[in-house]
């Protein structure tokens, strides 16, 4: 990974929570569209249930990006299908993502302890 | 690849059906091309794994899965096609934009009203004068393949001793075309005879009718609606008297029986079948004809070729054109000169479109008024620009929050102009309504103005063309003040600040208006002056106080000149008895008739004319004695006729100044022997002179007249006029005296019917009606124009005053005197009404060239006119800044300088 290149990509605070989210998924391995839906579906409760073409047209951005890329392969059930993979530069990302807001956590609850303490 | 499962256990839900999968596959379209290249088939699989779930299970399930399904859509579609997710031309955010400006619209209602009003008004007059236009000149004549219909007519050259522009051919001439030419498919001939109708138990009756030859119906394609049309035998001299009738006759005397077919009615005396009933919307050749009987020719011998009198229609063969037509027409003039000699010398037939013969002048007229009504619209669109820009900057504050906020220029602009599309449909509603009132009026204001007023309607060409002229307005008014509005700059608070782009944006729209408003206001100056022109000419008669109408001395009940001579005299005894006429006289032509024949005469010591030098002809009218006086045209010499100019006297005759002066130049006329019928023929004396006398309309010159005694007509011509009109000078209003008339007449022949009555001063009005309706709504549109432009004026300036007050405060403060204060706002509107001013004399003087047709003794660039207007115009765009002015005025310098 060259400096230059990850200064071409995008900076962690430039990422939308989907795209955070599907980062995430990938970060457990390779998966098909609906795969990563479920995924997030699953890790958020249902809280976030992404649609098809919200889901794609984020795939679309961050494999422009080089975040991602994309196979065919074939999936669980041996059907033929397209996969996506988390590529080094999205891994660096999102783990540059995850400790910001690991900080921003951080800060928050420590923002909250201050404004308790003289009371 | 641990995804979870998708689909539980026992799912009921087998994913989605043909239908469904039709209607996705129909909407992935929405996310355009190069998306589903690439992600298609994974937005199908998706979509089908989706489905199956047991969440979307059931009715319920659908709904919601669909209502999932359709917003991420949308969502995602308006995202990748790059368009803001509310700047999507969904129905949400028309609704959005619609509801906007409509709340826009009720919260400043003073500016919407003027808005409304400004357009409505403009929408309104255009859409008027466009249904006049329409069914004046762009309808279509009603007779299949009217474009190929012509006209034929005959010009006099000079060198044939007459001068006629549009002179109707010889039955001899016209038959000659029909049968010598290759291109024409049908010429046939008509001519207009008024009939008198009698039937048992009704009212006599005189109605317009037309003789129409034999090829007439064929030639316009148009079958009876009823019966038949005329057999061949009934077009020949001494055939069967039959008449069809027109469908307005029909419905109007006969209720639409059909029992009409085969009845026999009286015309002119001659008992006549009716044979067939023209269809509704017939109007050849135009709507006020009755009644259609044959013109009974011989086309073996249709007597001598300078016979010119009846009309003629040509029908062009479908493979010809008017050009070919006319070259063809040319050739054969040539061949009939050579073959006929000297009848057909200085004069040819030539073809005019049935049409435009049939629309006539009015046509360039029409043109104008809608150009004229079309430049108002411009500047009402111009002035509600202006409202709105002055609007727009007040609501800088709303679009400078809420491009803010995200909203997308474009967004922006679209709101605006869906506010304009808003209040020009209110308007254009509006403005229609105005239109049918305005069309009432127009058509009031003379219904004889116009040819062919009977299909003036507002109908779907009216319409579309409201629709058209008031979206383009939309994008008149509409997009100068959106594009101001989204160029708004997020840097800058626009409330307190204009920018120099703004002020000349508005400067720029008053000048437009007061130019294109000065153009307007010569062009009804140029037609006002012309139309006071033509009213102050010289009539040679007093119009006030005289009764008028027609009488025909039918050949049954009245057949020689001994007869009709009688009967006039007993009717002219039985009118001169009525209380409150004054004097009662008869003649052959009215005066501004345009009747009357043109006959060729000699002078005694003078030789006859050679060929090619100009032959003497006048205008010669019969007339009783007592005409001069009961028409009050003045004798300028010599004598008036008396009562004993009898038929046994010597023949006399009265001729006008011009004749005198182009026919005995520098010589006293009175006493000179003229004589009608060539060698051998009888010498009728000039015995006076008396002035000039209109015989057609004001436009037209007057050429030589000449009078002759009604009781000598047999003498010098060998016949008798049996259709003429008295003239009745009452004491009080002609109209009164109409019942007592008819009595008069009945006493003498019930069966004589009076024709056309009418005052004279109403036949010299209607000379003028069609000159009077153009330069009335002329002055009405330019009326309109300058308020609107005022409007434009005195805004800019109170506008400036109300944004400029902390300014003024602080001058005051600084000790600016009152004048140069008054003088720095005044020159906010006079700089761009007097730039506008100036452009717009300009455009004027290009212009105006084009009304030189309609302009009687005025010159297009009227000195006085070009002066006089822009002056009054200046002096006004003046106080229209100066009052608004004042207000600065009254500005206390301390309260200004509070002021925001």
């Amino acid at each position: 990974m060259s400096r230059s290149k990850s200064e071409d990509g995008p900076s962690p605070t430039s990422l939308t929570l989907v795209t955070v989210q599907i980062l995430t998924s990938l970060g457990r391995g390779p998966m098909h569209g609906y795969g990563i839906k479920l995924d997030i579906e699953e890790r958020t409760d249902g809280a976030m249930s992404l649609g098809s073409g919200t889901l794609y047209q984020a795939l679309k951005r961050v494999e422009k990006q080089g975040l991602v890329s994309s196979f065919e392969s074939d999936d669980e059930d041996g059907r033929r299908g397209r996969h996506y993979a988390l590529e080094p530069l999205g891994q660096e990302i999102l783990e540059r993502e995850l400790a910001q807001m690991q900080r921003m956590l951080t800060w928050t609850a420590d923002g909250a302890r201050g404004t308790e303490s003289p009371a | 690849m641990n995804a979870p499962q998708d689909t539980a256990p026992g799912n009921k839900n087998s994913g989605p059906n043909a239908i469904e999968l039709a209607v996705f596959r129909l909407l992935m379209r929405a996310y355009g091309r190069p998306f589903c290249d690439r992600y298609g088939v994974e937005l199908l699989t998706f979509f089908r794994r989706d489905r199956k779930r047991d969440r979307f299970a059931g009715l319920l399930g659908t709904v919601r899965f669909w209502r999932h399904t359709l917003r991420d859509l949308a969502a995602a579609a308006a995202q990748e096609r790059r368009i803001d997710r509310t700047d999507a031309w969904s129905i949400d955010s028309v609704r959005q934009d619609l509801a906007s400006a409509f709340r826009q619209v009720r919260a400043d209602p003073i500016f919407s009203l003027s808005a409304i009003f400004i357009l409505a008004v403009a929408i309104g007059a255009n859409s008027a004068v466009f249904s006049v236009v329409n069914g004046v000149v762009l309808r279509p004549l009603p007779y299949p393949e009217p474009e190929n219909l012509v006209r034929v007519l005959v010009r006099f050259m000079p060198e044939s001793g007459f001068d006629f522009e549009a002179f109707p051919p010889s039955p001899a001439e016209a038959s000659a075309y029909a049968h010598d030419s290759t291109v024409m498919e049908e010429v046939a001939q008509y001519v207009h005879v008024d009939l008198t109708l009698n039937e048992p138990g009704q009212d006599p009756d005189r109605v317009q009718g037309i003789a129409l030859g034999g090829r007439a119906l064929p030639l316009l394609r148009v079958r009876p609606e009823l019966g038949r049309w005329f057999e061949p035998e009934e077009t020949m001299p001494g055939g069967p008297a039959v008449a069809i009738l027109s469908h307005a006759i029909w419905n109007g005397r006969y209720d639409l029986d059909p029992a009409i077919l085969g009845r026999t009615v009286t015309l002119d005396g001659t008992p006549t079948q009716i044979v067939g009933v023209m269809p509704e919307g017939f109007d050849f050749p135009h709507a006020d004809v009755r009644v259609y009987v044959p013109y009974q020719l011989d086309h073996s011998n249709p007597g001598g070729w300078s016979n010119h009198g009846i009309q003629s229609v040509g029908r062009l063969a479908e493979r010809f054109t008017l050009a070919q037509a006319g070259d063809e027409l040319e050739a054969l003039n040539e061949a009939w000169r050579a073959e006929y000699g000297h009848p057909q010398a200085g004069h040819f037939l030539y073809l005019e479109e049935l049409h435009g013969s049939t629309v006539g002048e009015v046509r360039t007229a029409l043109w104008m008024l809608l150009a004229a009504v079309g430049l108002v619209l411009l500047i009402a669109a111009v002035n509600v620009a202006s409202l709105m820009l002055a609007r727009g900057e007040s609501r800088g504050r709303e679009v400078w929050l809420r491009m803010a906020l995200g909203a997308r220029r474009g967004r922006i602009i679209r709101q605006m102009l869906t506010e304009s599309l808003v209040l020009a449909s209110v308007a254009a509603a509006l403005g229609l309504a105005l239109a049918r009132v305005a069309l009432d009026a127009i058509l009031l204001i003379d219904p004889e103005a116009l040819p062919r007023a009977e299909g003036i309607t507002i109908d779907s060409p009216v319409l579309l063309f409201t629709l058209v002229i008031s979206v383009t307005t939309v994008m008149v008014f509409g997009l100068a003040p959106a594009l101001q509005a989204a160029s708004a700059d997020l840097s800058k608070d626009t409330r307190t600040t204009e920018t120099a782009g703004k002020k000349r944006l508005r400067s720029t729209l008053v000048s437009v208006e007061v130019a294109i408003c000065v153009v307007v206001v010569l062009s009804a100056g140029l037609l006002g002056r012309s139309f006071a022109e033509l009213s102050r000419v010289d009539s040679g008669f007093s119009a006030d106080g005289r009764l008028t109408f027609g009488m025909f001395l039918p050949r049954t009940t009245y057949p020689a000149a001994e007869e009709v001579r009688v009967g006039v005299h007993a009717l002219r005894e039985q009118l001169e008895g009525i209380p409150s006429v004054q004097s009662v006289a008869y003649t052959s032509s009215l005066p501004i008739s345009g009747n009357g024949a043109y006959p060729s005469f000699s002078i005694e010591g003078r030789p006859l004319p050679g060929p090619g030098e100009r032959a003497l002809s006048a205008l010669t009218i019969v007339a009783t004695p007592g005409y001069l006086q009961t028409m009050g045209i003045d004798v300028v010499s010599g004598r008036a006729f008396e009562l004993d100019d009898l038929e046994d006297r010597p023949l006399v005759a009265l001729i006008n100044r011009e004749a005198a002066t182009a026919y005995w130049p520098g010589e006293d006329p009175l006493g000179q022997l003229i004589s009608f019928r060539g060698e051998g023929s009888p010498w009728v004396r000039i015995v006076g002179v008396i002035d000039n006398v209109l015989a057609g309309g004001p436009v037209e010159e007057i050429g030589p007249q000449i009078y002759l005694p009604f009781a000598q007509q047999q003498g010098f011509w060998n016949a008798t006029s049996r259709e003429g009109s008295f003239v009745l000078r009452t004491a009080g209003d002609p109209l009164a005296v109409v019942a007592a008339a008819r009595r008069a007449v009945g006493t003498v022949d019930p069966l004589l019917p009076l024709d056309n009555i009418r005052t004279v001063r109403d036949i010299v009005d209607s000379s003028l009606s069609q000159q009077r309706l153009t330069s009335s709504l002329l002055a009405s549109f330019a009326a309109i124009a300058l308020l609107l432009a005022l409007v434009g004026v005195y805004s800019i300036v109170s506008y400036s005053v109300a944004r400029r007050t902390r300014e003024i405060g602080i001058r005051k403060a600084l000790g600016a005197r009152r004048g140069q204060v008054l003088w720095l706002m005044v020159r906010e509107g006079a700089a761009p009404a007097l730039a506008g001013l100036a452009v717009g004399l300009g455009l004027s003087l290009a212009v105006t060239s084009a009304l030189a047709d309609l302009l009687f003794q005025v010159s297009p660039h009227d000195p006085l006119t070009f002066v006089a207007l822009p002056l009054v115009l200046a002096a006004v765009a003046i106080l229209a800044s100066w009052i608004p002015s004042l207000r600065a005025m009254r500005v206390a310098p301390v309260e200004a300088l509070r002021s925001d």
